[in-house]
């Protein structure tokens, strides 16, 4: 996984992060980063115990929550305390998310789970080419027979494809996963994080993943460790 | 389009769920709105038809009996009154009557005698034959003749009233001779006889057939030139071929001949006034304005529906309920959808479409089902009354 991510723009950059839990109750849990970087095509994973705030800090990176203080930038765009509506959009175009249960909706076919980014916003438009995009993506990753069951008859490792086309199919700048082979057994784990890293690579989108299988860091080009809170390049 | 497709995709996964739904909206809001449809339309139509005679006249007892026996033609409930009150009412200045005869039925159909100025009257025109002309002869109304497949040259036999009653009068048979052209109201279901055919079915008239004319075994005992010795079985059934039909008459004094009813059209509201004081002062006879009764039946009937309003209301409360409990729960159960949907980025309302589509479907296909149901109803109302 050699990358030239210096030469490059960064994708993401959070700086002088700070977040509270509003949960108000006994143990208050304060997340604090000084500064995260991740440049085009440089794949980052985020490790740390359980607890230690790695789902809270990919939603602070993608803009599901923002701050208590610092900022984020997103491709470019500030959205650290962007409204709401303005975060959604940025996220929806830019971002492309591979959840731990895949989170597929039961009721939609496998199509029409890949195309749910286009019929829930409208800052994607649903045409001939996102349908193509779509099927080509479906193909590739060998689900293209796959498109008209619904998740309820399809194996684990189907769903997971289905999963990343979701999360491909906008041509996002960045792929967030959080832990997605959190159920998976090594050899599974390793061939999915492949999959997601090779697919993101081919559509020119950089991978930013949660994991607590340090197995898999050898994949990545940089590891963001929420136990020390620090990142280091590899 | 994008989310009411998931929205009806949703309703589809869970077609069982949706199909209830839809099923209580759709009755919750076909109750109230099938009583009054009902009630409107048998307002309408009952009061189209009351104000066709401004007043009627018969035996003293019920005025609804009265209204609906000679304006709906709802056989076998009025009294009678004689040919002679009849004549003297029509002998009045001022006063056009109709005689108006309705005890009896064919196939179901009620048979009305009347004359000819009443088909006259109502405007109503064979479509096919001829009118009445002698005793013995029917014209159909539309629905009738479509209901018993009947048609020009067929015979129509009279429902015998009382089965085990060997001393009633006979069923006749009925000669076809025309049917008319279709009305849109009640007299499609209705056949039209003279008064003559009235009397022959009331036992007050007969026919004599020559003893010699008979030829079938089972009454004929004997025969010679001289004489012929008949059976005396009873015949259950009297024929008014057009041979015979001279040799039928009537035994009794033409004005002591019954009618149901006299519909009377006075020329104006004094005459018409004067008419019922001067009736309803007798000790035997009725005069009733149709409208004023269907009015008077109407607001009961109203008072019916303000029950069934607030049947209605307690079953749209309990439906709402329901809805909203179940709403609440799938709420509940998506919970994992709608974190997913937030965080990939949907948009705003995203969500609050989404479930207010498939309510919205719900409420769309319950109003079907609700308008289907109303539809139905309106028809079946329409089948068993013969009103609407």
């Amino acid at each position: 996984m050699e990358s030239n991510a210096s030469q490059t723009t960064p994708v993401l950059l959070g700086e002088d992060l700070r977040y509270t839990y509003p949960s108000g109750g006994r143990d208050r849990f304060t997340l604090e980063l000084d500064r995260v970087e991740i440049r085009a095509g440089q794949h980052t994973a985020c490790i740390g115990p359980s607890g230690c705030g790695k789902s809270t800090l990919l939603r602070l990176l993608t803009g599901i929550i923002t701050p208590d203080r610092g900022s984020v930038t997103l491709d470019g765009r500030a959205i650290g305390s962007a409204p709401a509506s303005e975060r959604r959009a940025v996220r929806i175009s830019r971002v492309g998310m591979v959840f731990q249960q895949f989170a597929l909706l039961d009721y939609l076919s496998a199509m029409d789970n890949i195309l749910v980014p286009y019929r829930v916003s409208g800052a994607l438009r649903l045409d001939r080419e996102a349908r193509s995009r779509a099927r080509q993506l479906a193909g590739e990753l060998g689900i293209g027979t796959l498109l008209r069951r619904r998740p309820g008859r399809l194996s684990q490792g189907e769903k997971q494809r289905v999963a990343v086309c979701r999360a491909l199919v906008t041509r996002p700048r960045l792929i967030v996963c959080d832990e997605p082979t959190g159920n998976l057994d090594p050899a599974r784990s390793r061939s999915t994080i492949g999959l997601i890293v090779r697919e993101a690579e081919a559509s020119g989108a950089t991978v930013l993943l949660v994991t607590h299988d340090h197995s898999l860091l050898d994949v990545f080009s940089q590891v963001i460790d929420l136990g020390s809170a620090s990142g280091e390049d590899r | 389009m994008g989310v009411l497709h998931m929205a009806l995709r949703h309703l589809l996964y869970r077609a069982g769920r949706s199909l209830i739904l839809v099923a209580c909206v759709g009755i919750a809001l076909a109750l109230p709105a099938a009583s009054r449809v009902l009630v409107a339309r048998f307002d309408a139509a009952l009061h189209e038809r009351a104000e066709m005679a401004p007043v009627v006249v018969g035996a003293k007892g019920s005025r609804f009996d009265l209204v609906f026996s000679s304006l709906y033609f709802r056989p076998g409930r009025a009294g009678v009154m004689t040919m002679g009150a009849f004549e003297k009412l029509g002998a009045r200045a001022g006063v056009e009557a109709l005689p108006v005869h309705v005890r009896f039925t064919a196939r179901g159909a009620p048979i009305v005698a009347t004359g000819i100025e009443y088909l006259q009257r109502r405007g109503l025109g064979v479509d096919d034959g001829r009118m009445f002309a002698t005793m013995g002869e029917a014209v159909l109304g539309a629905g009738v003749a479509r209901r018993l497949e009947l048609e020009v040259g067929d015979t129509l036999g009279s429902d015998q009233r009382e089965a085990y009653d060997l001393t009633s009068p006979a069923s006749i048979r009925m000669r076809v001779v025309g049917v008319l052209a279709e009305s849109g109201a009640i007299d499609d279901d209705a056949i039209f006889v003279d008064l003559q055919t009235a009397w022959l079915l009331e036992g007050i008239a007969h026919g004599h057939r020559e003893a010699a004319s008979i030829e079938r075994p089972d009454l004929l005992i004997g025969k010679t030139d001289e004489y012929v010795a008949l059976s005396g079985a009873v015949l259950t059934e009297q024929d008014v071929t057009t041979a015979d039909a001279a040799s039928f008459h009537i035994h009794a004094d033409r004005a002591d001949l019954p009618i149901t009813a006299a519909l009377v059209y006075p020329d104006t509201e004094k005459t018409s006034t004067i008419v019922r004081t001067a009736i309803n002062a007798t000790t035997d006879l009725q005069a009733v304005e149709p409208t004023r009764v269907i009015d008077e039946l109407m607001a009961f009937v109203v008072r019916v529906r303000l029950v069934f309003d607030a049947l209605a209301l307690v079953l749209g409360v309990s439906t709402v309920a329901l809805i909203g409990l179940i709403s609440a729960l799938s709420y509940r159960v998506r919970e994992d959808e709608i974190r997913t949907l937030t965080e990939i980025g949907c948009a705003r309302f995203a969500v609050a479409r989404l479930f207010g589509y498939e309510l919205g479907v719900i409420l769309a296909l319950g109003a079907v089902v609700a308008a289907a149901l109303v539809w139905g109803a309106v028809a079946g109302a329409q089948m068993v009354t013969g009103l609407m």
